[in-house]
């Protein structure tokens, strides 16, 4: 005989009440503060590294495995080797390209010292992060192999992104094109210097912060400022893919295709410069979405041009507090 | 005919709802969906990773409902909001509200077969995905299929955590 069931009292709708209020209050709270929670979110992560820890030992043998199956193991590390040297020569093409255009743009009257790009690293992509409304992504590099918050992510084509979260052998990743991700740059041809951000589409970003009458045509190689201290100068970004300008409007929309394919990437590399940048935002951070300070940013922007806004990007939307 | 472990009354639930071993395998299921939760996939695999959480808490809810209930929901709501990186308070007002649509669904029967547990969940689930899409809609970006696979695996899902569960 069937037992019987659901012999429940009143629907709890007095705690239905107070829980959805909670819920609400906590919706405005965390818009208003996005960072009051980050500690406990990192915490999280933290505790919960083991799994990604897993998950990155067993992806990388199961990889092993069909490997050894198509070739030899040697010939799988010579191959790794190459496309870590070939990655490495492509940035110091990069950095090259952007150095004769600041010598030529600025007809000798101002040098600085030559920034070499450093070592870079080779890491595997392991996974990607659960929230599909989230561009991030897991490597199986950790602290154990010196990987640090704030570490530039990239692959031979340009820049990616940067490391968010450091565990002991895995690593949580914010590609550019995550819509809480932004980076200052500035049109190689011209000079003029903007906001990248990202849009939540991995085949597009967006540049901020352009006035309507800013010199820019499609095409235009967009690359680093490193006014953010955290991105090198110079590195590639992308192409200006569309290029918008409307009276109406103070800005023009312009839209940048990413260099680095951010779509399914198997493989980063990251990049560890000769003296790792010093973080100048202590508390503001990539999570910090660059559309809560747009108002201020664009009123700067529109009186002094772009330099405010440029200036004004790495103490709040590029940075990253050190963890 | 096969039926769920029926719901206790006031009285059996003062007698069993304290007890340690009652809340153990709700404690030990919970920990283990966070790590599937986290647990990093390729591209085509997360994408259809089912909300291991919510599918818990609405077993548990149907199983322990004299123990979990709204504020349970709330609180797996949350933590997944937290693990997840979503706007705090996303999840949990979808799980409070599904989980509330539960339990209205399931006041009125008095018994309760496990096909029609498997509506009742699926019913929840779908509440589940639709308030959350809804709710993260302004953050725009918002893919139909990304917010249904979850959902459908969610659902396909049911009967594994049932015979994973159901002898605890």
């Amino acid at each position: 005989m069937a037992k019987p069931l659901f012999s429940r009292s009143a629907i709890a709708y007095r705690s239905l009440s107070g829980a959805v209020l909670l819920c609400l209050g906590l919706l405005i709270w965390d818009t208003q503060n996005p960072q009051t929670l980050q500690p406990v979110r990192s915490f999280l992560h933290q505790i919960t590294s083991p799994a990604s820890s897993l998950g990155a030992f067993f992806n990388q043998n199961t990889s092993q495995i069909g490997d050894n199956l198509k070739s030899r193991q040697e010939l799988y590390r010579e191959n790794l080797s190459l496309k870590a040297e070939l990655a490495a020569a492509n940035l110091y093409l990069q950095q090259n390209a952007q150095q004769a255009s600041e010598l030529a743009q600025l007809s000798g009257i101002y040098t600085r010292p030559l920034q070499l790009p450093g070592s870079v690293q080779l890491a595997r992509v392991v996974g990607i992060d659960n929230n599909p409304l989230r561009h991030i992504f897991v490597i199986n590099k950790g602290a154990r192999d010196g990987v640090y918050v704030g570490q530039t992510v990239l692959d031979n084509a340009g820049i990616m992104g940067q490391v968010i979260n450091v565990f002991d052998r895995t690593a949580r990743v914010m590609l550019l094109s995550d819509k809480q991700h932004a980076v200052s740059v500035k049109i190689q041809r011209t000079g003029q210097r903007a906001i990248l951000s990202g849009t939540g589409d991995a085949s597009s970003l967006e540049l901020q912060f352009l006035p309507n009458t800013a010199d820019i045509q499609v095409g235009d190689r967009i690359v680093t400022t490193g006014l953010d201290g955290r991105f090198m100068a110079g590195f590639m970004v992308g192409r200006v893919s569309h290029v918008e300008h409307e009276n109406q409007q103070e800005f023009s929309q312009v839209q940048v295709l990413p260099a680095a394919r951010l779509g399914d990437p198997a493989y980063v590399l990251l990049h560890e410069p000769p003296v790792r940048p010093v973080m100048r935002a202590p508390v503001a951070s990539v999570e910090n979405s660059p559309q809560t300070d747009t108002a201020s940013q664009a009123q700067a922007a529109s009186q002094t041009g772009t330099e405010a806004a440029a200036d004004a990007t790495p103490s709040s939307v590029s940075g990253t507090a050190p963890q | 005919m096969r039926t769920y472990a029926g719901r206790k009354n006031k009285r059996i639930a003062s007698e069993t709802g304290n007890s340690i071993s009652a809340w153990l395998p709700i404690v030990v299921s919970i920990v283990v969906c966070v790590l599937l939760s986290v647990y990093p996939l390729g591209s085509v695999l997360a994408n259809m990773r089912p909300m291991f959480l919510f599918v818990v808490t609405v077993f548990w809810v149907l199983h322990r409902p004299w123990l979990v209930g709204i504020w349970f929901a709330l609180f797996t709501g949350l933590l997944s909001d937290l693990l997840l990186d979503t706007q705090v308070g996303q999840q949990a007002i979808s799980s409070v509200l599904s989980i509330f649509v539960l339990q209205l669904m399931s006041a009125s029967s008095k018994q309760i077969a496990d096909i029609q547990a498997w509506f009742l969940a699926s019913v929840s689930i779908a509440v589940y995905s639709l308030v959350l899409l809804l709710l993260q809609i302004p953050d725009g970006q918002v893919v139909l299929w990304r917010s249904g696979l979850p959902m459908i695996t969610g659902i396909l899902i049911w009967p594994l955590i049932v015979l994973l569960l159901k002898r605890h």
